[in-house]
């Protein structure tokens, strides 16, 4: 284990892990401390009742779901969640080696005694560290929050929930991996980090909206997990965490094959 | 024994010839030039060497280790200073030779790093967005030495260095190179071979077109005559200075000739006018390069 290069890369992005945790936490605190504003709200329930199914869908909103604190927090919260930390996790992954060569840095680093596989999984390794921490914190702070302006019925499924969308956001970043070799400007993996993970919302989105659009939820990382059971059950699908956790992995070896077999040019 | 060796080492980026067919034999303790104008194929050549890009094909060792994998524990004992070095721009210079110093599993106090920095007069606190280009270069010349390797491979290590400072930077080359460091650097700038380098390779074109002692190069019998008789005016016709084996020239009320073989003969003729002054002086290393150049380009028109 080479603390030396996890420590470099959480000192590379101490920046956007603290600009990127505080917005996750403070739209998680108030997403928590306003539940009870929205279940105890006869008016708003009523008015669920009234919408589409899919327009309900695509924002993450079920009626039905709407009377406990976990199904509040299984709607709008989980999708901000899966939004932002989807998003930062993209861009840490795409940027990982495109920001070496941007900033032309990388004929430092990598002529330093690692090899790039040592190099590539100890930046993976380091945001992993980022991602999980952002994700833990969060958690508290959703249950802290739940339990001090609302009710908690189950602190497990608020944990599902809340791995549930840790392992979006791990794909997200393996998804990053794989092209952040191939890239050689920070602000095409910026670009890129984030535009994966909306087009993944929008998809499944438009899915939620038309019947006959129900097969582009197929292709968004948005649908892998059903929220509406995970509140109903108390359990992630198999299958999601297989998906997810596959990405995440292949995206990491596949992202590590293109640099050691790639030119370096800065 | 070989400190760098390469066989018919080719690059190709595409359809597009980086380097073809280079052939370096850098031997152990030598300080090795390698001279080459912008784009002709120095710092692919480099860059190969250090493994940041692959050959086509080709054959490189490096220390006696052939580069057929990725010998990243090599560079251990290798010291890197590409042309435009970047580091971290929110560390401080300190925090950069720290990180560098982990790298090669050593300790930052216990190396000559700030012995090296009072030489260039450095200071190693500041954060690298503050520092200069003269200043990049610097801390890259520290980074490169804290581990003291056994081979230095220099690109372009002058640029952006002040007159002083090259001076003691060339001081420091030689006296790293007396304690048995390996010297590798590539520059256009023909003055710092002729200062420190025993051996030149010249690179045109991403090939490479002689490899010679720098004392073999500046031992050629040929000599610059500046002349200025007494006479005023162009008197090249008129004294029959075209008709000797010599090239020449008239700029500013001073004749130039170049011999190209004996100098005695030029003399005596020229001997025969008044003249008002004279110098003879070997060429310099800067002008046999570009009458290298120039000739191998006429070769190939």
């Amino acid at each position: 284990m080479k603390t030396n290069l996890i420590r470099n890369e959480l000192f590379l992005n101490r920046r956007s892990f603290l600009i990127s945790g505080a917005v996750i936490l403070l739209f998680s605190a108030m997403f928590a401390g306003m539940a009870d504003m929205y279940l105890s709200n006869e008016l708003m329930v009523e008015l669920l009742k009234t919408m589409p199914q899919g327009l309900l869908d695509a924002f993450g909103m079920d009626a039905e779901l709407m009377t406990t604190f976990e199904g509040w927090m299984a709607g709008e919260p989980f999708m901000f969640t899966v939004l932002l930390l989807g998003a930062f996790s993209g861009i840490w992954a795409a940027s990982s080696i495109s920001k070496e060569k941007d900033q032309q840095t990388g004929e430092f680093l990598f002529t330093l005694p690692y090899s790039r596989t040592s190099i590539f999984l100890h930046k993976v390794l380091a945001q992993f560290i980022q991602i999980t921490i952002i994700s833990i914190v969060n958690l508290l702070i959703v249950l802290l929050f739940g339990a001090l302006f609302s009710d908690i019925d189950s602190v497990k499924t608020i944990m599902l929930l809340m791995l549930g969308a840790y392992f979006i956001s791990l794909a997200f970043a393996g998804v990053g991996y794989a092209i952040t070799s191939i890239l050689s400007s920070e602000r095409a993996a910026i670009s890129l980090g984030v535009g994966i993970v909306l087009v993944s919302f929008l998809l499944n989105m438009l899915s939620s909206l038309n019947e006959e659009l129900n097969w582009m939820a197929d292709f968004s990382l948005f649908s892998v997990f059903e929220t509406k059971q995970i509140v109903l059950e108390s359990s992630l699908t198999m299958p999601g965490i297989l998906i997810t956790l596959g990405i995440y992995f292949v995206g990491i070896i596949l992202g590590n094959i293109i640099f050691v077999r790639r030119d370096i040019t800065m | 024994m070989s400190a760098i060796s390469t066989k018919n080492l080719t690059k190709y980026y595409g359809k597009h010839k980086g380097v073809s067919n280079i052939n370096l034999d850098v031997k152990e303790g030598e300080i090795f030039g390698f001279i080459g104008p912008n784009g002709a194929g120095k710092s692919t050549t480099i860059r190969m060497l250090m493994q940041l890009i692959k050959p086509t094909s080709g054959e490189i060792s490096v220390l006696n280790k052939p580069l057929t994998t990725e010998q990243h524990t090599l560079r251990n004992k290798i010291g890197y200073l590409p042309s435009e070095i970047n580091y971290y721009k929110d560390m401080t210079g300190k925090q950069v030779l720290e990180f560098a110093a982990r790298a090669n599993d050593i300790q930052l106090k216990d190396t000559s790093t700030n012995q090296y920095a009072e030489l260039l007069n450095f200071d190693m606190s500041k954060k690298v967005k503050s520092y200069s280009m003269g200043n990049r270069k610097k801390l890259g010349i520290l980074q490169t030495l804290l581990h003291k390797p056994k081979l230095l491979i220099l690109d372009e290590p002058t640029s952006g260095l002040d007159p002083l400072m090259q001076h003691s930077f060339f001081d420091l080359l030689k006296e790293l190179n007396r304690s048995g460091m390996t010297i590798f650097f590539s520059t256009h700038v023909l003055s710092e071979v002729e200062k420190v380098c025993d051996r030149v390779a010249i690179i045109r074109n991403g090939e490479i077109i002689r490899t010679s002692k720098v004392s073999e190069i500046q031992e050629s019998k040929k000599r610059s005559i500046e002349v200025q008789f007494m006479e005023s005016g162009n008197l090249i016709e008129k004294y029959g200075l075209q008709q000797m084996d010599s090239a020449v020239g008239f700029k500013n009320g001073i004749h130039y000739l170049t011999v190209q073989k004996e100098i005695h003969n030029v003399l005596k003729h020229i001997s025969q006018y008044p003249i008002q002054d004279i110098s003879i002086h070997k060429p310099t290393l800067e002008e046999l390069f570009m009458e290298y150049y120039e000739k191998e380009e006429g070769e190939e028109q």
